[in-house]
């Protein structure tokens, strides 16, 4: 039996939803990912996007400083992507740099980090599961990722003043898609539009991590063409000792030529616990990309 | 969702200028990382004891800063210093060790025969009837080309022996180490070692690391000759690595007297206040493995400036330098 709903109560679920729908779709909770045509059962699309906005890099790291840093800085990115009616590859590549400040510091402080951030990710997803009449799309597999992080202080620390991590990881990834017609925004009708939604997660199983040795002076420092950066010095990096989620949330609106225009959201924390001089870095990216349809 | 948006505010702390923070992250990170606690038998322990109970926030920033620059004074490490947006601190008590054993003036009255030869960063000039060349470099943050050094060791090329002066150089770049001792390097040679520290403890280092210089490519000038290297107490840092280097070179004399030192390559860190503090966060060690020279390089040659010498506009280093070179 179904159970009984007042038609004045249905009338404002279905409003509340419409007005929920695209609050979410305004402030930016979609997907990183396009369909070619929301009428198809599967998306199918090979897609080449660049994209650029600002990113808010926050940097806690404890081998040479005791301060938090932090600062907006300008990004890029390139991506590439392809889905069939199985699979979902993306190789992606995100770039930012640019000058962080200490955290909440007086004016007395004249100390300044110079921040290079660099992530280039490989998902190859499988279609898990779908659910065509409502246009949801699960997808997760394995990841390979590469990230850097560089960065030098312009204070009076002379040898020690470069930092970074660097990591090269295996490990899960997952995504979701739904994709959403709007033809009303609150309660303002409009020609309908076309857009996704969508959330995606990687995570790291087993990662190598290269880091500044203890004192932030390399061993080779001292002979003749000695380098301030040893990547020598590197642990193996498994829950435990390193933890880098990476979470990506976008809307995307569908054009008419199919390609497609996206207002994404990237958050990487990253947090390496070796012996000695952990360090915890978050980038949180708001970017909009342009994507050209190839197929 | 919440959770993971939030971290920004979770990892990020605020600075403090609690002034006891301030000094025991100070003193934390140099009984850390400092590295020559052994070599110079200095109990860091009994310096917190000392300094502690005197640092208050009821201190001027001018005091907390003067308490913290004495603090690390007692390292007597020239590369250990405290840095603020209103002062700058280094440790120059390692050139008191010893006589000054420099005239400026002295050498350009009596010496250079014609003021202003210079190639570079190098001064120079021909000396003992020509039987001697003459190059000074005086500061290691002045740079020089592969062509200032070929020129200089074509003009003197049919000398009996050169002397390098680089008394009262502070040091700069080690880049110039290399640049400057493969010239006279006939053959692949050991100069030095190096660790660095590996951990929290005072003897925790790196195995040592072996620096070893090859001769310079056929295509630059070398200098095979007698080479004369004069030192004082205000060779310091990479000049004082470079003595060490030199020293290793069979035809290489050091003339004067013992360096400063300061090998340990300074490192630093960021105070919660924003301030800065640097000390040396490594060793070089001697080919016979002693961690010793980081309280300067001894002469071949020791001698110092006569007082008689001098007043006659004689440089009793030079002097010396050019017999050591001229006699057979």
């Amino acid at each position: 039996m179904q159970p009984f709903t007042h038609p004045l109560v249905f009338k404002q679920k279905t409003i509340m939803k419409k007005r929920l729908l695209t609050l979410l779709t305004i402030i930016g909770f979609s997907s990183s990912l396009l369909a070619s045509s929301p009428s198809d059962s599967i998306p199918k699309y090979v897609y080449l996007a660049f994209g650029g906005g600002l990113n808010r890099t926050s940097v806690n790291e404890t081998l040479n400083t005791s301060l938090s840093y932090t600062g907006f800085t300008p990004g890029f990115s390139v991506e590439y992507s392809m889905a069939t009616s199985k699979m979902y590859v993306e190789l992606r590549n995100v770039f930012s740099i640019g000058s962080l400040s200490p955290y909440k510091a007086g004016s007395n402080f004249n100390n300044t980090m110079q921040n290079i951030y660099e992530n280039i990710n490989l998902n190859a997803l499988w279609l898990l599961y779908k659910k065509p009449e409502s246009k949801f799309y699960t997808y997760a597999g394995p990841m390979v990722s590469g990230k850097v992080q560089v960065r030098g202080k312009n204070s009076n620390i002379s040898n020690s003043a470069y930092t970074y991590d660097i990591s090269a990881s295996f490990g899960l990834a997952a995504k979701v898609d739904k994709y959403v017609k709007i033809d009303h925004i609150f309660s303002w009708p409009i020609n309908e539009q076309n857009f996704k939604l969508g959330a995606s997660i990687s995570y790291p199983l087993v990662s190598n991590v290269w880091l500044q040795p203890y004192s932030g002076i390399t061993k080779n420092i001292a002979q003749e063409g000695g380098m301030l950066l040893d990547l020598s010095n590197s642990y193996f990096g498994y829950f435990l000792n390193y933890t880098n989620i990476e979470v990506n949330l976008a809307v995307a609106y569908l054009l008419k030529n199919k390609n497609a225009i996206e207002l994404s959201y990237m958050h990487d924390y990253n947090s390496t616990q070796p012996k000695h001089n952990p360090s915890k870095t978050l980038n949180q990216m708001l970017s909009l990309k342009l994507y050209f349809n190839f197929k | 969702m919440f959770s993971l948006v939030s971290c920004a505010s979770s990892i990020l702390e605020e600075p403090s200028t609690d002034k006891k923070e301030v000094f025991e992250y100070a003193w934390k990170t140099i009984d850390e990382r400092y590295s020559f606690f052994e070599l110079k038998n200095i109990d860091w322990d009994a310096v917190y004891s000392r300094f502690e109970p005197g640092i208050s926030n009821s201190m001027t920033d001018e005091q907390f800063f003067d308490s913290l620059a004495v603090m690390v004074d007692v390292l007597k490490d020239g590369h250990t210093g405290v840095t603020s947006p209103f002062n700058s601190h280094f440790y120059i008590g390692f050139f008191t060790r010893g006589l000054e054993n420099y005239d400026h003036r002295l050498i350009v009255d009596n010496y250079y025969h014609s003021w202003g030869n210079r190639k570079g960063s190098f001064y120079h000039t021909a000396l003992a009837e020509n039987q001697v060349g003459y190059i000074a470099y005086s500061d290691f943050s002045n740079s020089f080309t592969d062509e200032d050094l070929d020129y200089l060791l074509t003009k003197y090329k049919d000398t009996k022996g050169i002397i390098i002066d680089i008394r009262n150089n502070f040091g700069g770049s080690i880049d110039n180490v290399f640049k400057l001792t493969k010239r006279f390097a006939k053959e692949k040679t050991l100069l030095y070692r190096s660790r660095t520290k590996t951990g929290p403890g005072h003897n925790e280092f790196s195995e040592p690391v072996e620096t070893w210089i090859e001769p310079a490519d056929s295509s630059k000038v070398s200098y095979y000759g007698k080479v004369c290297l004069l030192t004082n107490r205000k060779v310091y840092s990479a000049a004082t690595m470079l003595t060490l280097s030199m020293r290793e070179l069979p035809n290489v004399t050091v003339v004067g007297d013992t360096t400063g030192g300061g090998l340990g390559l300074p490192i630093g860190v960021e105070l919660p206040n924003g301030w800065q503090i640097h000390f040396a966060g490594n060793q070089i060690l001697g080919v016979d493995g002693s961690p010793s020279y980081e309280m300067g390089v001894p002469p071949d040659i020791q001698v110092d400036m006569k007082k008689e010498d001098m007043e006659n506009g004689v440089d009793t280093i030079i002097e010396t330098a050019i017999k050591a070179i001229t006699s057979n």
